[in-house]
């Protein structure tokens, strides 16, 4: 199922194109409405732009926003309709409220992380248009001891810093507490202050408590996730627990047919993500975030206590609906003549 | 000295007492209601949920504030929220409002339709809202309020027969 996205009041110009690369993978439409004079910025020629009245006649509207009646991205059914719309909001505010008020349903993208809830807007639309456009698959697991099966993740030669500090955001938001990092390309440690700044608040490190480990890990298994080789990322396993090592290599620097890939464990196995087209612009914090909640739904929650709630007293107000009728309905003159 | 009670009072000659009527007594627990609630009472928190499509809540948040406004402080005294819903979806039944003990009413979204928006405002106003509040009355006036107080028919009459006292104020809705 083909699903147009929409930015809502999208301030950023660069998260605003990342969303447009977001669409693209999926081969799907991204349009914005304009609430934070996006359209003044440099990159507006390359943006579509729609009105509010234009927005808000598609059907069905799908708004991604965590309010309290969400349903989790994961199991998700596209309602029926003729043009379904994904809207994503404000990087700060999120939805506005016209488009709360006609929205057919809302989803969210559940987040185990402790003190970070949220991860990039882009990165986002990116996880909710990957679940949304194949349909709908396993909800979220319930275990006793999910942290268990965590693998560990490796992230391989990122060749940007925002992308790399975002990736970083979308592991603590996932739940992961340590990231390994192979900064080959020298874009998280040892770099000038002024690009150091902007990836540690693309990572939101200041809320993020994610430790950052220069090295590759020790595992048995590496499982490798690129976007052209290998199994799709719907049949892997990838809640092995710390035997197994997750590795999402950045193809800006290193390419899915490297050799170098096969090296990293004793085994190794590819797994591609399912993707609507061969060629799109690649941004490696679509990628991780993709692979990491695919990882994280795996993995799955603690499975909550039982709380007994107190009995609370309650008086309401509300009428009968009239049952539907049972039986035949008869009319005086038929059963004269009967 | 106590309200509404007769005390004997020394004259300040010291000859004779006199007895005089006072409007006092300084009490909280001896007041009665009314005065009590005057003294005491503040309008509650009043908050609007976005509604669903195709749906509306009858009464905005400055209408419930100026109905409450009109029925006195006595009604409303102890209400902590009125919240305006999105009403829960309950197989066999259409509901409009709901007290949550202590102290918290919920009103619920209705369907738009335009031909009776202003019966259906007073409806949810006289007859919803006034019915919980009279659910609050029966529950904030007898001290446990969060126990039961009475069996669930009693209290479903005594607070229509509250409703029905709050209800004579709506000759002066908007007069």
């Amino acid at each position: 199922m083909n699903i147009k996205l929409i930015g809502d009041g999208i301030e950023n110009p660069n998260n605003a194109l990342v969303m447009n690369a977001a669409a693209a993978m999926f081969g799907s439409q991204c349009a914005f409405r304009d609430r934070k004079r996006l359209g003044e910025s440099e990159q507006a020629a390359q943006l579509e732009f729609i009105s509010s009245e234009q927005l808000l006649k598609h059907h069905p509207l799908i708004a991604l926003e965590n309010v309290r009646t969400a349903e989790d991205i994961y199991g998700f059914r596209t309602p029926p309709g003729q043009t379904p719309v994904l809207v994503a909001g404000n990087e700060k505010f999120g939805i506005a409220e016209d488009v709360i008020a006609h929205a057919d349903c809302f989803v969210q993208i559940p987040m185990p992380g402790r003190r970070l809830n949220t991860i990039n807007v882009a990165a986002a639309s990116a996880v909710a248009l990957y679940y949304g456009t194949l349909g709908a698959r396993a909800k979220m697991k319930s275990r006793a001891n999910p942290n268990s099966r965590r693998p560990e993740v490796l992230l391989l030669a990122p060749a940007d810093h925002v992308e790399a500090g975002s990736s970083i955001r979308s592991a603590g938001a996932f739940g992961w507490d340590r990231v390994f990092v192979d900064d080959r390309n020298a874009v998280w440690f040892d770099t000038p202050r002024a690009v150091r700044t902007e990836a540690r608040a693309a990572a939101r490190s200041a809320r993020n408590a994610i430790r950052v480990i220069p090295s590759v890990p020790q595992a048995d298994l590496a499982t490798v996730i690129t976007t052209s080789r290998g199994i799709p990322l719907a049949q892997s396993n990838l809640a092995r627990g710390h035997s197994q090592v997750v590795v999402i290599p950045d193809e800006n620097s290193i390419p899915s047919h490297s050799a170098a890939l096969e090296k990293i464990a004793k085994r190794t196995e590819f797994v591609r993500i399912e993707l609507a087209t061969e060629k799109f612009p690649y941004h490696y914090r679509l990628i991780t975030a993709i692979a990491l909640a695919e990882c994280a739904r795996q993995v799955g929650l603690r499975a909550r206590a039982r709380i007994q709630r107190r009995d609370t007293l309650e008086y309401d107000f509300a009428i009968g609906t009239p049952a539907p009728p049972t039986g035949e309905l008869v009319f005086l003159d038929d059963l004269r003549e009967y | 000295m106590c309200g509404y009670c007769v005390v004997l009072h020394a004259v300040a000659d010291g000859t004779r007492l006199r007895r005089e009527q006072f409007q006092m007594s300084k009490s909280y627990r001896t007041r009665p209601a009314r005065v009590r609630a005057s003294a005491r009472a503040r309008l509650p928190r009043v908050v609007a949920a976005p509604t669903s499509k195709g749906n509306y809540h009858p009464a905005s948040e400055a209408e419930v504030v100026e109905f409450l406004k009109l029925i006195g402080p006595k009604y409303y005294y102890g209400v902590r929220e009125i919240r305006l819903e999105q009403r829960p979806r309950m197989q066999g039944m259409w509901r409009f409002g709901m007290l949550r003990v202590p102290g918290r009413i919920a009103l619920f979204e209705q369907p738009y339709n335009e031909a009776s928006s202003e019966e259906m405002k007073e409806y949810m106003l006289f007859h919803v809202l006034a019915h919980e509040l009279a659910h609050h009355c029966i529950q904030h006036y007898k001290g446990k309020r969060a126990a039961r107080v009475m069996r669930t028919s009693d209290h479903e009459c005594v607070a229509e027969m509250i409703a029905a006292r709050i209800r004579e104020h709506r000759r002066r809705w908007r007069a």
